[in-house]
């Protein structure tokens, strides 16, 4: 069905897809890429509205902290569960704390907390920014000889990257500490046992990059869902229309940054 | 800062296009804005009223045509010309564009806060509550947006508009959904504030009643341009039909 379907269309239909396609995608990333360089010009001067700074602060922390906390937790717990069967069969228990360590420090933790906070502060802000547009806010801003990416999109690029970073520092204790309860109750491993071996392990490389990925992680979400609000078009829907893009461009966005550091960490 | 020299024309628009896609909203516009003078815009609905006080007010760029304000050329490139000039404007959006992360106070302090607002910080205060009072909220200074009607949230965008004390100042419906009591009110407090201010003020708006109260000259918008530039007097005895069906309509 769906091969017929491609097989009628013309080729020259074809290529004006493929062509309408990849011209999108180089407009979103020229677009970003010019934005990313304004913010990093406004910061190098200073230029910075700090009463906005703060209130984002306040704002992306108290709205971020439980979610956090409580995906931290749970992918302490996954990750134990997944080594469970191979804990369990070799009696090897005194390596359920490196392994979780391991996991959770390096990759899944950073991972899952830089999707659920794109998710939740990325998608809120692509919301904010999109509204402010079709109600004319940004235009007002302008017609104050306000720059709205000096005003809006740099206190939010600074308050992500820093809140992500210390978010992911936090959820990799609560993720530890979710690992060492999970391995307690199904394994009846001891909690001092489980700490020892993380400490055994040496894992400050693999925090390190963790909140190397955060940082890496914050900077793509503000971007990118500062982006996709600034350039909303139409009303209500074009402002779901804009969630839903920047939503799906910050996961591609977050894989291939992750990539990336893997890449240039070792 | 560049100086500016008092300039006959606060705002000089020669032959300028505006397009949006496939749709032309004016063609080859010509409009002088005297300064210092009250100036009404009348059209039908939809007739780019709006469209045209954006470009004025450089928010938005026109496709063609040359744009000058305060004497200056508008180089639309020149981001601190840009700057320079929007300082110089109040502008009073029909959609009202008001902060909804800020409350009354602030949606009006906010003109102050601009960097390169000459206005002393302890000054700050007594304006914003000398606006409101003007616009009759006072009392709700401290209120969210939310709380406020549509009538109340359309004064407190016009209190924002004046609140700087703007050499131009655009307003884009200002009595829209207000009732007679509170336009004619609205109507009094832009005659008062451009009498201690001698700004250049530009209206458009569909209360004709209302502007041949307090305008000194109006421009009529029709067929995609400016059909008509004159005074009250004129225009109740010119013959163009376009300009007859607002300053001497009947009813058949």
């Amino acid at each position: 069905m769906t091969s017929d379907r491609i097989r009628n269309i013309p080729l020259l239909e074809l290529a004006r897809i493929i062509g309408r396609t990849f011209v999108g995608i180089a407009e979103i990333i020229g677009g970003m890429t010019l934005l990313q360089f304004r913010v990093l010009r406004a910061m190098l001067t200073l230029d910075i509205d700090y009463d906005e700074t703060l209130r984002q602060f306040y704002k992306v922390g108290v709205k971020s902290l439980a979610v956090v906390v409580f995906t931290a937790i749970l992918s302490g717990a996954i990750m134990v569960l997944q080594g469970e069967h191979y804990v369990r069969s070799t009696g090897a228990t005194s390596l359920v704390g490196w392994a979780a360590g391991t996991g959770v420090l390096a990759e899944i933790g950073p991972l899952l907390i830089g999707l659920m906070f794109s998710g939740r502060v990325g998608a809120n802000n692509t919301a904010e920014l999109g509204s402010m547009v079709v109600t004319e806010q940004i235009s007002a801003l302008r017609a104050l000889a306000i720059d709205p990416v000096k005003y809006l999109v740099v206190p939010r690029f600074l308050t992500m990257i820093v809140m992500l970073v210390l978010l992911t520092g936090l959820g990799d204790l609560f993720a530890l500490m979710g690992g060492a309860l999970t391995s307690h109750l199904l394994l009846q491993i001891d909690f001092r046992l489980f700490w020892q071996s993380v400490l055994d392990s040496h894992l400050l490389s693999e925090f390190y990059m963790g909140l190397c990925k955060g940082f890496a992680f914050g900077g793509a979400i503000a971007i990118t869902s500062c982006y996709f609000g600034l350039n909303t078009k139409g009303g209500a829907r074009g402002v779901g229309r804009a969630v839903n893009d920047s939503v799906v461009t910050s996961a591609i966005a977050i894989f291939a940054v992750n990539i990336l550091v893997v890449v240039l960490w070792y | 800062m560049p100086s500016l020299k008092k300039s006959t024309y606060a705002v000089e628009a020669l032959g300028i296009t505006k397009n949006f896609s496939d749709f032309c909203v004016f063609k080859n516009l010509t409009l002088s804005l005297e300064s210092s003078k009250i100036h009404g815009l009348v059209g039908v609905s939809s007739c780019g009223k709006s469209t045209l006080l954006k470009v004025l007010a450089t928010i938005y760029r026109p496709d063609s045509g040359q744009l000058k304000l305060l004497g200056q050329e508008v180089n639309f490139s020149n981001l601190f010309q840009l700057r320079f000039l929007r300082s110089k404007i109040g502008f009073q959006f029909q959609g009202l564009a008001l902060f909804d992360f800020l409350n009354v106070y602030d949606n009006v302090r906010f003109p102050l806060m601009v960097k390169g607002s000459d206005v002393p910080p302890q000054e700050v205060h007594h304006r914003v509550i000398a606006i409101l009072d003007a616009v009759g909220l006072k009392d709700y200074a401290n209120a969210p947006l939310t709380a406020l009607s549509g009538g109340m949230q359309r004064r407190v965008a016009v209190a924002r508009a004046m609140v700087a004390s703007p050499e131009i100042c655009f307003l884009d419906e200002p009595t829209s959904g207000l009732d007679p009591v509170t336009s004619a009110r609205i109507f009094e407090l832009i005659a008062r504030w451009h009498i201690e201010t001698s700004a250049t003020v530009v209206i458009a708006s569909q209360d004709v009643d209302g502007l041949k109260k307090i305008c000194d000259l109006v421009h009529v918008m029709a067929n995609k341009t400016i059909v008509f530039s004159g005074s009250i007097t004129d225009a109740e005895h010119t013959d163009l039909p376009e300009v007859k069906a607002f300053f001497s309509a009947t009813l058949r």
